[in-house]
């Protein structure tokens, strides 16, 4: 994996749990992000490597035991000992969705961002969701009724001057009739300019202008601002360009 | 497409689990896109097959990894062409873009290619990808088959979607337009109908939509299908209906204070 490319590779773990006094089932997904493993606890990482930032178990509430890094940057505390008091344990298991004994399909997303920041969640490139981050990085999000199957997630967080942070994905294939928590979504920061005024000239970069160039696509004599690199004619290159700043 | 000496582990393949049909038989070709460096976001290409061989039954791309499809795959003239984007990109081995439902029409070999296929890298240059295309071949024999006709199930409506209605001095002359996407999780998306009012009827429709009703004083009825005949609709609310309403308001009171006046002055 290129670690150049700021692209977030889920489903690295899945855990099945059935909780015993109810008859939803819930289904864990870690996401992991390249760049991970230099030893240098970056942005959004809880550790890297042997690198714990002097964390310990005592620290994350256990009694005692070995913590660990996991390939994903987060602290493993399954080699701890002792009773955990509860607050300072990883996020993955907390914030269980209220139990239901009627079966839905339901996502729950949490993670980290920039503080004081609106989080909008993609799902198959459109806008589905949006919350904001308060003075502390945590966010969750959920998404109802929707259908079993592969879908691709986007995340990314954006401040009121218009800026945000690059777009995220990540696969996860959603079962029927369960509940699917993804966690450990790591957003980065907001950056400057990151959007450019395409095609309509507006900050988004949507549907809208998706429909623009698919009007155009391989038409001849496109107007200039239609045809995003330049070369004379609107096809896959231009589209590959808009996919790529593409906010939803 | 890949040149002799160059070694890369991207691919586009058509696949099929079977290697021997007989005539009558169908059969399922899927298309696949392993991408194992870094992420993609556009792919094109058309599917050739000989047209004497074989028939196409369906097209379905449900589940696909591409999110938005520039062409949806069809049929052109013997051959499937398709192009899309999936916005933010994507990696990983045997991705699904979509299947061929096939018939075997004679007896002979059949090569299922691959042809002027494109990729294209999710680095906002478009960098092209440097990739292989892999057939698939398989032998058609005569007899008669027991096993004729793939079943598939689908029960599952496309999923609820957000049209908007945009204008643009580059598109239909700058007149209000409607786009819409949606994705089906089963066998896919067959086709969208739309209406402009309640009373209207449905015709068949593509995004980017022409709007008919310029003053967008209706509401719109987009109704999503897929293969198997589940639907999916949204209703985009006439955006002026208000101001409708305060003028059948102002007409009703006016009438009812000239039929008050009226009576007042013993007219009737």
């Amino acid at each position: 994996m290129n670690n150049d490319v700021r692209y977030l590779l889920l489903v690295v773990c899945v855990v099945l749990a059935v909780p015993p006094q109810a008859s939803a089932i819930t289904i864990e997904v870690t996401a992991v992000v390249p760049g991970c493993g230099n030893g240098v606890i970056d942005y959004g990482e809880q550790c890297d490597g042997i690198n714990l930032g002097g964390a310990t178990c005592g620290t994350r509430g256990f009694g005692g035991g070995v913590l660990v890094c996991s390939s994903a940057c987060t602290f493993t505390t399954a080699s701890c000992t002792g009773v955990s008091s509860g607050a300072g344990r990883s996020g993955r298991r907390a914030g269980s969705l209220p139990k239901s004994t009627i079966p839905q399909t339901t996502v729950v997303f949490t993670g980290v961002a920039q503080p004081n920041t609106t989080i909008t969640l993609l799902k198959d490139a459109q806008i589905v969701a949006t919350t904001r981050t308060g003075e502390t990085p945590n966010f969750q999000l959920a998404l109802a009724n929707i259908s079993g199957g592969d879908y691709l997630f986007g995340t990314y967080a954006g401040n009121d001057l218009g800026d945000r942070s690059p777009l995220l994905t990540f696969p996860v294939s959603i079962a029927a009739d369960v509940t699917t928590k993804v966690s450990e979504i790591i957003v980065e920061p907001v950056v400057s300019g990151r959007t450019k005024a395409l095609i309509n000239g507006d900050r988004k970069v949507d549907l809208v202008d998706f429909g623009i160039l698919t009007h155009w696509y391989e038409a001849p004599n496109p107007p200039v601002v239609i045809d995003v690199n330049g070369d004379g004619i609107v096809d896959l290159a231009d589209l590959s360009i808009i996919a790529f700043q593409w906010t939803g | 497409m890949l040149g002799p000496s160059t070694v890369t582990a991207e691919e586009i393949r058509a696949h099929t689990h079977k290697a021997f049909v007989r005539v009558g038989e169908e059969f399922v070709v899927s298309i696949l896109v392993d991408i194992t460096e870094s992420p993609v976001n556009a792919l094109e290409g058309r599917i050739t097959f000989p047209d004497k061989v074989l028939s196409v039954a369906a097209i379905h791309d449900g589940n696909s990894s591409i999110n938005l499809w520039i062409k949806k795959p069809h049929l052109d003239e013997n051959q499937i062409v398709f192009a899309g984007i999936t916005p933010g990109g994507f990696v990983g081995i045997g991705k699904h873009l979509f299947s061929i439902v096939f018939v075997a029409e004679e007896a002979g070999m059949a090569s299922i290619d691959v042809q002027s296929s494109q990729i294209r890298a999710h680095n906002g240059q478009a960098t092209i990808i440097q990739h292989t295309a892999r057939s698939a071949t398989l032998e058609i024999a005569h007899g008669d088959s027991s096993e004729r006709k793939e079943v598939f199930v689908d029960t599952e409506p496309p999923e609820d979607f957000v049209p908007i209605i945009a204008n643009d001095p580059n598109v239909f002359g700058g007149d209000w337009f409607i786009v819409f996407q949606t994705q089906d999780k089963g066998l896919g998306i067959d086709r969208y109908m739309i209406k402009e009012g309640k009373w209207s009827r449905y015709r068949v429709a593509e995004s980017p939509y022409h709007l008919q009703n310029q003053s967008r004083d209706v509401d719109i009825y987009i109704t999503a299908l897929d293969v198997a005949g589940n639907e999916r609709y949204v209703v985009v609310l006439g955006e002026t209906k208000s101001s409708n309403w305060m003028v059948v308001s102002v007409i009703v009171l006016g009438v009812g204070a000239l039929l008050s006046w009226c009576v007042r002055r013993r007219l009737f």
